[in-house]
């Protein structure tokens, strides 16, 4: 199997161009941006809202609006001129302190929506390849094959039909349908599933055929995860989920199903 | 000398009221317009309802889960904010600004119940003030220019309250405090656009976003 090592995704440091990172900024320097930027009035009501404030014995570093200030707020304000260390000190903020959960935005008196803002800040680190490092292995893996795990098109076909031959012992007639054309349900599934849990697939065969579905599979576009997308690649996030939705309408279904 | 600058000052009025109204009119267009172009998820998903819950919910003393959590700081900015607003438009000396033009009747505070809104205004924002000093949470994210509003702020009111009871104050007559009480206040209204004073309006906008977010969205409470 071919699978992505690290050394091959950490490359040379590329160095950090203000235009670029205030590139991203603007992307989504929206109105709403704009007024969550001027609207913080340092009144400190979000600090109870965030676990790593509460977990850390409140040490107010961990305050959600000091997070904004120390990473999105200084990007704005030094107009993106900044350096390798200041993104390596914000991407140790934006993932290593904060899961975007977005709580401290129904915390905060205005309303300002931080998940999001840090969210942002996540795009900027990302560009330079600071995202955690399994996230940008994967999201290698998602630009090369299409899924997170690195499995070939070749290897989920046989999985798909070496499990249909396996159920088909318990359940006679049942079949594992591979790019059927005009199926009512698409099902995509967790790439786990095709690596290391194969037998899951099997058993929601088993569930289709009972309840007489009409479904299929796809050798494209099959892998419903998207770390592409937590790791903030977005370009690479949308192409996965375009070649899952480009799947279901080349073979024309009503419906896709996700697995969990 | 406050005889001779009433109607200059009252000029300086209504230029600064007017100035800043316009300026406030073509700012909130340009970010309609802005937000028209880059927030599309915000009018895909436009709900009224959603947008007014978040609102009065964090109108009402206690309303949220937050404020429940902090029933100091809850009172404070409340009594602060409601002392802010009421004083000014229910004062009697201010109250020429509405009787003039309408000869109606107006519901006035009596000196007594103003006097204790003084004292109240005066507690709760030393209570802001003090907290954010001692508050490590609070503290870290102060900047000076949090001070200074506060304290532009105590001042108009304790200048108002001086030029009321027409105490003659360090040696300074209370016309020339009442002076100063005038200026102060257009001082602060040129700052709403410039300043977190903004919160004033942007607030409502702020606020009926995150309803809409969570709510129409998710169907979750932003409170």
């Amino acid at each position: 199997m071919a699978e992505t090592k690290e050394t091959e995704v950490i490359q040379a440091p590329k160095p950090v161009d203000p235009k670029t990172v205030m590139d991203i900024l603007n992307r989504s320097l929206g109105a709403r941006m704009k007024l969550w930027l001027k609207s913080c009035y340092h009144c400190g009501l979000c600090a109870d809202s965030c676990f790593f404030y509460l977990a850390h014995g409140k040490d107010p570093k961990y305050m959600p609006s000091y997070k904004i200030i120390q990473t999105l707020g200084n990007l704005f304000k030094k107009k993106g001129k900044v350096d390798r260390a200041f993104l390596e000190k914000a991407a140790d903020i934006v993932w290593g302190d904060c899961t975007a959960c977005r709580r401290c935005g129904m915390y905060c008196p205005f309303g300002i929506d931080m998940g999001l803002m840090f969210g942002t800040v996540r795009a900027v680190c990302a560009e330079y390849d600071l995202s955690p490092e399994a996230l940008l292995i994967a999201t290698k893996n998602y630009e090369e094959f299409d899924n997170q795990m690195a499995v070939t098109e070749e290897e989920w076909i046989d999985t798909c039909q070496w499990m249909e031959s396996e159920t088909a012992e318990e359940l006679p007639g049942l079949t594992i349908p591979m790019d059927k054309k005009g199926a009512k349900i698409l099902y995509a599934v967790n790439v786990r599933e095709a690596k290391f849990y194969p037998q899951d697939i099997g058993q929601a065969a088993m569930i289709f055929h009972v309840a007489g579905e009409d479904w299929t599979m796809s050798t494209k576009g099959w892998d419903m995860t998207n770390l592409a997308m937590f790791a903030a690649k977005g370009k690479v996030a949308a192409q996965h989920v375009k070649s899952t939705y480009d799947a279901a309408t080349n073979l024309g279904v009503k419906q896709i199903l996700l697995s969990e | 000398m406050y005889e001779a600058l009433r109607g200059p000052l009252i000029l300086i009025h209504w230029v600064t009221f007017f100035g800043v109204s316009l300026f406030l009119i073509v700012r909130f267009v340009n970010l309609y317009r802005l937000s028209r172009a880059k927030d599309t998820v915000l009018y895909d998903n436009w709900n009224w309802k959603w947008a007014f819950r978040s609102i009065i919910r964090w109108l009402i003393p206690f309303g949220t889960q937050g404020m429940r959590n902090h029933p100091f700081v809850t009172l404070a900015y409340f009594s602060l904010h409601i002392t802010l607003i009421a004083m000014p438009i229910f004062i009697s000396s201010h109250i020429f600004f509405w009787k003039q033009p309408t000869q109606a009747g107006l519901w006035l505070i009596s000196d007594r119940i103003a006097d204790i809104m003084t004292i109240i205004f005066v507690a709760s924002i030393l209570f802001i003030a003090i907290r954010r000093a001692v508050a490590p949470e609070v503290r870290i994210v102060t900047t000076a220019g949090d001070y200074l509003l506060l304290a532009l702020v105590a001042a108009m009111f304790l200048t108002g309250y001086v030029a009321y009871h027409r105490w003659v104050a360090f040696g300074i007559d209370y016309k020339n405090i009442l002076i100063l009480h005038i200026l102060l206040g257009e001082l602060l209204m040129i700052l709403i656009p410039f300043t977190k004073l903004g919160h004033m309006i942007l607030f409502f906008f702020t606020r009926a976003i995150i309803g809409v977010e969570f709510g129409a969205r998710r169907g979750a409470k932003a409170w």
